[in-house]
């Protein structure tokens, strides 16, 4: 089975690595992945902004960093790249800059340990792997994140891995129906109208929220942010068979559009990217079942799940009951990198 | 850009269409930038460089057109050239640069090799953008001479760095190699003690280096400053090639002379209107030029075109035209009609009369353009006038080159010289009213294709046309209105003759 990770692999060259929470263990399925590369793939790694410190600023647990071997090539921000003990060529600047400084491009002259800090918009993150591939990178690894504080989204690689681990709960069950939930919500469809993505990519260029009438024509209303936003979704609904918006789509959003009208039913809430969509699983349920559908623009190929029935915080789940109760749920491939399966 | 505002306010800078010219270079390296951003006219006492800069700019204009293939090529590294300024300044200081630094250091020799060599097969006789040699620096930022473009604290810089990183590596393959995680635990705190080495070591090598460094930081600037401004004198060049712009003569009998000038940003504009900027062709000399004309007929874009090529020729680039004569200036002023004044609490009136005293105290010192656009148009007409008939007789003793625009009869005397635009002399009114009756919607476009915006040398004396009451009769005014207008006229010419 170990081997299988690998396999799913095979056939991207931009890999993104997302964690359903810290210390999920994340960087120990990157880590996984690298030794599992050696000798294999020449590899090249960035990660999605700045994923915590060293120790992690709430919890003080040690954080595993990130090993990799000799001729890898990062992507990361001048203040990490010398933070990593690999000893390192520099083979590129790129004019994105960062709170820790311009992204830099090196090659590991020795194994080592690397601190990665990459960019945080999405246009960025495309160019730097690109950038990686080009210089001699087979696959590039991009260390992501789930969260609202980055914009750049796992969308620009060609394949997601999402990682998740005890630490959600001491309940099991929980920790379970989340992942399931956060697995449902990152496979949300893709819309497949050319000329509807079109449109809607129009919108996203210069608007935080745009609609799509029956008849094909489209307007944008300006709004600072789309979180506070449902007052002009409801204004605009009517007639409405898309709602293109920009950024985090809060529960609080959908709820305040459900108990002001009834006009969503049958209408597409276009979101960039799955990623984007911050909504508990009662108020995705509820706006479903009353007509409501959510698409994206940017889908993410999820191809696996990792787990770690350790939390770090003291407590275990019995590894074999956790994957195989994942298994039965999910649709995807489950694997338990630290206990080998 | 910091620029006097004797020659022209920023605002006024912006309406003459300066910084649309301006937007239009296509400076590309940080040190072109930094050229352009500390360009400014050039002083009486600099003629003799403002001649050669004309000369570099022709240089590099005519080989641009010969040699494309080569300034295809230079493209290349100059789009990478980095601003290592920085870093330079923290050698200076004494400060240890890192990777990073030594890094784009080394890409920039590299890349200033590249050009020096391209450059050089350009046969320009440039002094200021001969590029010096760096292998000195390449050497000491690569010790292997491999020539490529990275850079990390090379093993050749230290036998006991090369030493510790041996040690570091073996220890990398034990880790590698065992499976047992105790026993990897071990070695790779092992390790670390290693890289704790490797770090010191390291300092130590970049500290030399950046000693080292520092006594080619001269030479280094010097490449700075060549490629800034190479890369200044090619944008200057490629925006005279875009905009036919032409070497101007600068002359020591103070006239100015344009032959077929135009205003990039206006043509432009008249371009996506499918229309054409008329190049207009003018001779002023010491004293006050008038230039009277119809409405609409473009006196005002006249004035901007002449102070716009006038700026931009003082700062070392072609004026667009086919021929342009002046001589080395002390200011640019321009009195326009939008001239900033509430900000001042001033009426537009009392704006221009302040601006007027500016100006009248620098004619008494120098010598330059002045050019005032209607001015006096805001107050009432009897007294207007005196003031315009004052201003330009005033104006007319100094050596300073006036022209003004002005509606006002009576303003030009025998030893000024008088331009009109052509207007609507030779138009004949009745076609024209005809056209616009039937396509009333479009009145304002058709009037423009029949306007002659070319400016003509006339008699002192010769009328100032009155073409208002035809361009209300062209627009279809009220009748009445039109009657009882030409009825004033009737009288006041009876008047006049009986006078006479």
């Amino acid at each position: 089975m170990r081997s299988d990770i690998l396999d799913l692999i095979k056939n991207y060259r931009t890999i993104s690595i997302i964690g359903m929470a810290k210390n999920v263990g994340k960087t120990t399925v990157l880590n996984y992945l690298i030794s599992k590369a050696r000798g294999i793939y020449t590899l090249g790694l960035t990660s999605i902004g700045r994923d915590g410190e060293e120790y992690d600023q709430v919890s003080f647990f040690p954080k595993p960093r990130i090993y990799v071997e000799e001729s890898t090539l990062i992507a990361t921000a001048k203040e990490a790249l010398f933070r990593s003990d690999i000893t390192k060529e520099i083979v590129g600047t790129t004019g994105i800059y960062t709170p820790m400084g311009e992204i830099i491009v090196a090659r590991a002259l020795s194994d080592g340990y690397v601190d990665l800090a990459g960019p945080s918009i999405t246009k960025d993150l495309k160019r730097i792997s690109e950038f990686l591939i080009s210089i001699g990178a087979d696959k590039v690894f991009i260390d992501g994140a789930l969260n609202r504080k980055t914009q750049a989204s796992p969308a620009v690689s060609e394949a997601t891995i999402l990682s998740t681990g005890a630490i959600l709960s001491p309940d099991i069950e929980k920790t379970i129906g989340e992942t399931v939930f956060t697995v449902k919500l990152l496979t949300v469809q893709k819309e497949s109208d050319r000329e509807v993505i079109t449109k809607a990519s129009k919108i996203l260029e210069n608007s935080n929220l745009g609609f799509i009438y029956e008849g094909g024509e489209y307007k944008t209303v300006e709004v600072l942010t789309a979180i506070d936003a449902s007052k002009e979704i409801v204004e605009n609904l009517n007639g409405a068979k898309y709602v293109v918006i920009r950024g985090v789509i809060t529960d609080k959003l959908i709820n305040d559009v459900m108990t002001s009208t009834d006009r969503y039913k049958g209408v597409v809430f276009l979101a960039e990217d799955a990623t984007k969509l911050f909504i508990e699983e009662e108020t995705f349920l509820k706006f479903q079942k009353a007509g409501g559908i959510f698409r994206v623009v940017f889908p993410i190929n999820l191809i696996c799940v990792t787990v770690n029935p350790i939390s770090p915080t003291g407590y275990r789940y019995n590894g074999k009951e956790f994957l195989n109760r994942l298994r039965e749920k999910l649709d995807l491939p489950v694997f338990d990198v630290m206990g080998g399966d | 850009m910091v620029i006097d505002i004797k020659f022209l306010t920023e605002k006024e800078r912006e309406q003459v269409g300066f910084n649309y010219v301006i937007s239009k270079l296509q400076v590309i390296t940080p040190y072109g930038k930094e050229e352009l951003k500390n360009a400014r006219p050039y002083r009486r006492e600099e003629r003799e460089k403002l001649e050669r800069e004309y000369e570099y700019v022709d240089l590099l204009k005519e080989n641009l057109e010969k040699e494309k293939e080569i300034f295809f090529k230079i493209l290349k590294p100059l789009f990478k050239i980095k601003d290592i300024r920085n870093s330079l300044k923290r050698c200076i200081e004494g400060k240890v640069l890192d990777e990073v630094e030594f890094y784009e250091i080394k890409i920039f020799a590299l890349l200033s090799e590249e050009l020096r060599l391209l450059i050089g097969r350009l046969n320009l006789d440039i002094e200021d953008i001969k590029l010096v040699s760096l292998t000195p620096v390449l050497d000491l930022l690569d010790p292997q001479k491999k020539r490529i473009a990275t850079f990390y604290v090379y093993d050749e810089y230290s036998s006991n760095l090369k030493e510790i990183r041996e040690k570091k590596r073996e220890i990398e393959r034990q880790i590698f190699a065992e499976t047992d995680r105790e026993k990897i635990e071990k070695l790779r705190e092992k390790r670390l003690d290693i890289v704790a080495l490797e770090q010191r070591e390291e300092l130590e090598v970049k500290k030399s280096l950046s000693r080292k460094l520092r006594k080619y930081v001269d030479l280094i600037k010097k490449n700075i400053k060549a490629i800034g401004r190479f890369d200044f004198l090619m944008a200057k060049a490629k925006l005279a090639i875009e905009y036919n712009g032409v070497k101007p003569t600068i002359n020591d009998e103070i006239k100015i002379l344009f032959e077929d000038v135009i205003n990039p940003q206006v043509a432009d504009i008249l371009k996506t209107q499918e229309r054409q900027f008329t190049p207009l062709t003018i001779e002023l000399k010491s004293g006050t030029t008038v230039i009277t004309g119809a409405n609409m007929g473009g006196k005002t874009i006249a004035l901007r075109t002449f102070a716009l090529n006038l700026l931009l020729a003082m700062m070392g680039f072609f004026p667009f035209a086919k021929k342009v004569s002046f001589p080395m200036l002390d200011f640019i002023h321009f009195i326009s009609e939008d001239l900033q004044s509430i900000s001042r609490g001033l009426s537009s009136f009392g704006a221009e009369v302040m601006k007027l005293k500016e100006i009248i105290e620098d004619v008494k010192k120098g010598t330059g353009f002045v050019a005032l656009d209607e001015i006096a148009r805001g107050t009432n007409p009897e007294e207007g006038l005196y003031i315009v008939k004052a201003i330009s007789k005033y104006l007319n003793g100094f050596s300073s080159m006036t022209v003004l625009a002005t509606h006002y009869e009576g303003v030009i005397e025998d030893d000024m010289v008088h331009y009109q635009v052509v207007g609507l002399k030779n138009v004949n009114f009745e076609e024209l009213r005809e056209r616009i009756v039937i396509d009333e919607e479009n009145s304002v476009k058709i009037l423009q294709e029949h306007m002659d915006y070319r400016l003509e040398r006339v008699d002192p004396n010769c009328e100032v046309p009155k073409d208002a009451l035809n361009i209300c009769r062209i627009f279809g005014l009220e009748r009445e209105v039109i009657e009882l207008a030409e009825t004033y006229y009737r009288r006041r010419r009876g008047y006049e003759r009986e006078q006479a």
